[in-house]
């Protein structure tokens, strides 16, 4: 994955975001931002889902319905087994589940049989099969004999809605490689039964929970555990940890240049990062617990939370309005390197060289920085308390100056973007890893600067979000770091070749559209918990589509081979933010799904111009080293 | 023959005819006393990266075959796609009868007259031979094709090439050697006046080879212009009547028809003298690590194979396409597990069901189809390398990224694998690094027993002999190698052994002192008795050697 292309969508989403947020000031207050995260995060979970299936050059079509009859049983468990205890109505589910994995098993067996003469001959699997359809009916028996209430329900009822999402995705992954059928047509007929099945379980009546665990189980996916502020001062702590361990690593290696700027980048970010947001917590701050989750037995579960002090509440900024200063500074630097590399290496024939282009970034950011300067001594002398929470400041009042940071953000915005088309691959040929990190670091603080103009201060993070930061974490682990993500890669690039190096290949996918469907039972089960109303003919529906459309976006190729889970988690925010912004702006909301395809259509389109032009500004530099080529063969 | 560039020889004064344009590269001799058909001037072409032609220039006259020949990488396909309009040049002009022409496209090329027959196929398997033949150019009006017309022209074509199949057939069921056959049909039929083919003989057998050359023969007695590309000296020798090598995207030289020698062909390709082909020295054998026992591969059922291979030994298998040597391997592989019969390796039995299985005894593959099955081209040298042994690289699953970065430099660097790093994508390679890199796969492994199908094909001279010698020290390391080529040449340089096939069964062994051209034709074609099992002993056309 190239991070041109992650740095691409990066840009497109600050993009929209500014651009809404300059039309109305609502889209950055707290209560909205909250929304956005949260519904975000859990479209950007069923995103991750998807990436997993297209990487293998595959498709779940099946995730929206997936999600309705997710959060159709677990509705339907929790309240069969509240309402009916002992709580024989809702283990049809386990039973239904337990029965087909033994039909399979026999089906199996027998298919075996007919053809080999020998029916045990996938002993493993057949083992499998039946202990795994065993436990579940014998579960199910077990759990219709309790008495159950409270967290044990609820987790049954959870647990339940996660197994039958995974079951649909191991029987995806079967009937595609065992069967070889086509995965469009396998998930799309899942689509038309999950969807069918749930109009069937909930006989077409909306499912919901009332109010009846707004305190407790629906906290999963509505809970408020902390706010944004405190959630960047963790990241900032991560980041100087990683600065730490790059630097020492790169010190240990020697003269390891890009390990040791990226260090020492990352390390100065980290603490930058948690001296500004931090800074509110200065005045005083308690920690308190929040909402119960749970209760097991007689303990109670909450959320932590950090809470500010008296005084704190009363300092209304925090010291990230001063993000520009490190971020003139960091684009002063990169002039200069580029300034000093032009000097030592003259333009090529063409006249473009990486330096050069790079030089023309120098007094923009003077400007920049001169009038976010003017700016604030302006509000200084006039005594204005700089308010939290605050909306971009040109809201207040069009006068010069306003609109000259109007200009000098979307200046700066055109000019990165224009950079990073123009210089493509080769935007660090100049500068090396110094102009590299130089260049992270300025996007760093300007997206820093560009948020502490929001509400984050007051603005809560919802708990969806950390379920996508453990699993987005985790994924990319698996995705990039491990035997298997490497495997899932190879096969989505080519199958054949895949296959002649001893790959699984079978396996992989089965594993592929296992997970899909199980972030997609989790997505489920989180969508429903936060929108507390399943209707059984429409909820969910498309949502397969907006999860392909943010791994699209997120740098998938629909081919295989390809995809970036940060990619996919910034598509997904670039979708919600699309959805939402028509709503801001005062666009017809007819016009939603409208806007979204023209955005998503302008982006692909950008990212296949700008790889075209990539290619030829490639083509043009191996031109001029090429000519060289030859004379230095000296024949 | 002349040296490009030189301003020795100037006997081309004697035809001032063609003398009328006149640089530094185009000091040809002509042949027949007439105007070239084609000129192409100092065409030059960069890629990202490379140079892929550079001030290259040619002519071409009429009724002539004019052979180009260089090292996988001299610029011959990029010529010819240039000429062919897939391509455009960044420099130089192309004169068609004296007249500059832009050729931007094929249609273009086309209608000017000139057609090209890819080295790789590019049929529609999903279409019939005849709709192949006509593609793109369907006879018939307002949108209906008139299949019947196609039917009979193509019948005409089709016998004119001497090809004995019905135009009614799928391309898609033919044998690769067939496909061929049928590429050269649909460029024979658009009536071109230069033809242009790119290594038109790399899979078709010795029978439909001579068939190809009648044909050529044919076309050019008829005043059609041949540009004939091709890696196998011995054919350049017999058919062209001049040729032109390419170095590194320059000319290189040019041979006249007296000069056509394979020495000299190859001392301008390479630009030196080059020691003599690769002969190998066999060294003791060790024990047995495969033996077959009555396997029946799936594509031939009822053929049981038995065969026994040593360790240290190399192996070599011949037979004409389709006898089922491709077949044999990837059944010892496990990728298409045996019908019956068993598998020892090492002397222990083992269940072939999939290539897993053979991976874990240490059995590698090199397979035939190098971009499908070899090599994942978008992926970079380092993935590929690691791919089969990766699980060794890693803990918990978790990949140590320093060891797997090191064992593929480690490989690179043994295999001599030409490139910047070892993160650069295989597709940016050439064919024998490619191989290299296939190669390389297996040796992380420390195989007992490598399987290699055409180890050579596509990969230039400078690369097949690192191969030939790469092969030569696993088996002095005791490692087994049992190999499938059609290139003769190696199968009689390479092997302490050889096994011929023949329409699935072992038609016969011959050891080193028996080792002829004859003795293995006659066993592939099955005229020689040995063939065991009473193969119905069928003339072959489709087969190739």
């Amino acid at each position: 994955m190239k991070s041109n292309k992650i740095f691409g969508i990066i840009l497109l989403l600050v993009f929209v975001c500014v651009a809404t947020a300059m039309l109305n000031d609502n889209f950055i207050r707290p209560l909205n931002l909250q929304n956005m995260i949260r519904s975000s995060s859990m479209f950007a979970i069923i995103g991750i889902g998807a990436v997993f299936v297209i990487v293998t050059g595959g498709i779940d079509l099946s995730i929206g319905s997936l999600i309705g009859l997710v959060g159709c049983t677990m509705t339907l468990t929790v309240k069969a087994w509240m309402e009916h205890p002992p709580a024989e109505n809702g283990s049809f589910l386990f039973r239904m589940v337990a029965f087909e994995l033994l039909a399979i098993a026999a089906g199996i067996a027998a298919l075996d049989w007919f053809r080999n003469g020998q029916a045990l001959l996938k002993f493993r699997l057949l083992a499998g099969l039946v202990c795994g359809g065993a436990l579940l009916y014998l579960g199910s028996v077990w759990v219709g004999q309790q008495d159950l209430s409270g967290w044990a329900t609820v987790t049954a009822a959870v647990v339940a809605a996660l197994l039958v999402a995974l079951h649909a995705g191991w029987l995806h992954g079967m009937l595609i490689t065992k069967l070889r059928l086509q995965p469009f047509i396998v998930t799309l007929c899942g689509l038309m039964c999950y969807r069918g099945l749930t109009r069937f379980f909930a006989e077409d009546k909306t499912q919901g929970f009332g109010t009846q665990y707004d305190d407790s189980l629906r906290l999963l996916a509505t809970g408020r555990p902390c706010t944004i502020t405190f959630v960047l001062m963790v990241a900032a702590v991560v980041v100087a940890l990683f600065g730490l361990w790059k630097l020492l690593a790169g010190l240990r290696r020697g003269r390891d240049g890009a390990a040791v700027w990226t260090g020492v980048t990352a390390l100065l970010c980290g603490v930058f990062l948690f001296v500004v947001t931090s800074s509110r917590y200065w005045d005083g701050w308690e920690t308190v617990y929040g909402n119960t989750i749970c209760t097991i037995g007689s303990q109670e579960f909450r959320f932590f939370e950090l809470k500010l002090g008296q005084e704190a509440i009363e300092r209304p900024a925090t010291l990230m309005e001063y993000s520009w200063i490190p971020m003139a500074g960091c684009l002063l630097g990169l002039g200069a390197i580029n300034v000093r590399a032009r000097l030592r290496r003259p333009p090529s024939a063409d006249g473009i060289s990486a330096g050069s282009w790079m030089a023309f970034l120098v007094p923009f950011a003077v400007v920049m920085a001169a009038a976010t300067g003017l700016f604030l001594t302006q509000r200084w002398i006039a005594g204005e308390a700089i308010a939290v929470p605050r909306v971009m400041p040109w809201q207040s009042g069009a006068d010069w100056n306003t609109w000259g940071k109007i200009a000098s953000v979307f200046g700066l915005m055109a000019v990165v973007m224009f950079g990073v088309v123009r210089m493509g691959k080769s935007w660090t040929q100049a500068t090396g890893p110094a102009g590299k990190s130089l260049w992270l670091a300025t996007g760093f603080f300007a997206v820093l600067w560009l948020l502490s103009q929001t509400a984050i201060n007051e603005t809560r993070v919802q708990t969806p979000f950390f379920f996508l930061v453990a699993i987005g974490s985790v994924s990319a682990i698996v995705l990039n770091k491990t035997v298997h993500g490497r495997y899932l890669l190879a096969l989505g690039n080519s199958e054949e070749a895949a296959r002649f190096s001893g790959i699984d290949i079978d396996r992989m996918k089965i594993v592929a559209y296992t997970i899909c469907a199980g972030c997609a039972g989790l997505g489920g089960v989180l969508f429903t918990l936060d929108s507390n109303n399943v209707e059984p003919s429409s909820h969910g529906n498309f949502y397969e589509l907006y999860a392909i459309a943010a791994a699209v976006l997120g740098g998938c190729s629909l081919r295989g081979g390809e995809g970036s889970i940060l990619g996919v988690v910034i598509g997904a925010a670039i979708m919600r933010v699309l959805q939402n912004a028509p709503n801001m702006i005062g666009i017809p909301m007819q016009l939603e799904l409208f806007t979204m395809g023209i955005v998503i259509l302008t982006g692909v389109i950008a990212d296949e111009t700008s790889r075209r032009m990539n290619a030829r500004r490639d083509q043009k530099a191996a031109d001029t080293t090429g000519q060289r080529h030859p004379a230095g063969d000296g024949h | 023959m002349i040296p490009a560039g030189s301003g020795t020889d100037s006997a081309t004064g004697s035809q001032p005819l063609v003398c009328f344009y006149n640089h530094r590269q185009s000091r040809h001799r002509m042949t027949t006393g007439q105007k070239p058909v084609l000129q192409v001037e100092r065409i030059s072409k960069r890629f990202p990266g490379v140079v892929a032609l550079n001030q290259v220039s040619l002519q071409l006259y009429p009724g002539e075959i004019l052979a180009v020949i260089g090292e996988n990488g001299a610029g011959k396909s990029t010529l010819m796609k240039i000429l062919a309009g897939i391509q455009t040049p960044d420099d130089g002009q192309i004169l068609l009868d004296g007249e500059v022409r832009q050729i931007q496209s094929v249609q273009q090329a086309q209608q000017l007259g000139i057609s090209l027959i890819h080295q790789e196929l590019n049929l529609c398997a999903n279409l019939d031979v005849g709709a192949n033949i006509f593609l793109g150019r369907e006879p018939g009006r307002f949108g209906w094709i008139d299949r019947n017309a196609i039917r009979r022209e193509s019948r005409v074509v089709l016998e004119a090439i001497g090809l004995d199949v019905s135009p009614d057939v799928l391309a898609g069921e033919l044998t690769i050697g067939r496909q061929q056959m049928v590429e050269i049909a649909k460029a024979v039929s658009t009536r071109a006046r230069i033809l242009i083919m790119d290594e038109p003989t790399s899979s078709l057998s010795q029978r439909e080879t001579g068939k190809l050359f009648g044909i050529i023969r044919d076309l050019k007695s008829r005043g059609v212009s041949i540009i004939y590309i091709s890696h196998r000296l011995g054919e350049v020798e017999e058919l062209a009547d001049r040729v032109v090598v390419l170095r590194d995207g320059q000319n290189a030289g040019e041979l006249r028809r007296g000069e056509i020698n394979h020495e000299q062909m190859v001392r301008h390709m390479v630009g030196r003298e080059l020691a003599s082909f690769h002969v190998r020295k066999p060294g003791r054998r060790g024990p047995s690590v495969l033996q077959l026992d009555g396997i029946q591969t799936q594509a031939f059922p009822g053929r049981p194979v038995s065969l026994e291979v040593f360790g240290g030994e190399i192996v070599g298998m011949a037979g004409l396409v389709g006898a089922g040597r491709t077949e044999l391997l990837t059944t010892i592989f496990g990728i298409t597990p045996p019908l019956s019969g068993q598998i020892r390796v090492a002397g222990r039995n083992v269940p072939v069901r999939d290539c897993r299985i053979a991976i874990q005894n240490g059995i590698g593959l090199v397979p035939e189809d190098r971009k499908a099955q070899g090599v994942i081209l978008e992926m970079a040298i380092r993935e590929n390398i690691t791919l089969p042994t990766l699980r060794r690289l890693a803990r918990m699953g978790m990949i140590d990224a320093r060891r797997d970065r090191q064992r593929a430099s480690e490989l690179r660097q043994q295999l001599g694998i030409k490139s910047s790093s070892v993160e650069v994508p295989a597709k940016q390679l050439s064919g024998g690094n490619q191989q290299k890199i296939v190669i390389a796969k297996w040796l992380a492994l420390q195989p007992r027993l490598l399987l290699m199908d055409e180890p050579t094909r596509g990969v230039d001279i400078g690369a097949k002999q690192e191969i030939y010698g790469l092969m030569d020290e696993l088996a002095q390391s005791g490692v087994a190698i049992l190999f499938v080529s059609s290139d003769m040449e190696e199968v009689l340089g390479m092997s302490d052994r050889m096994l011929v096939m023949h329409e699935g069964n072992l038609a016969g062994e011959l050891a080193r002192h028996e080792f002829s051209e004859e003795a293995v034709m006659n066993l592939a074609t099955g005229v020689a008795a040995g063939s065991p099992g009473g193969a119905p002993r069928r003339a072959v056309g489709s087969g190739r050697l």
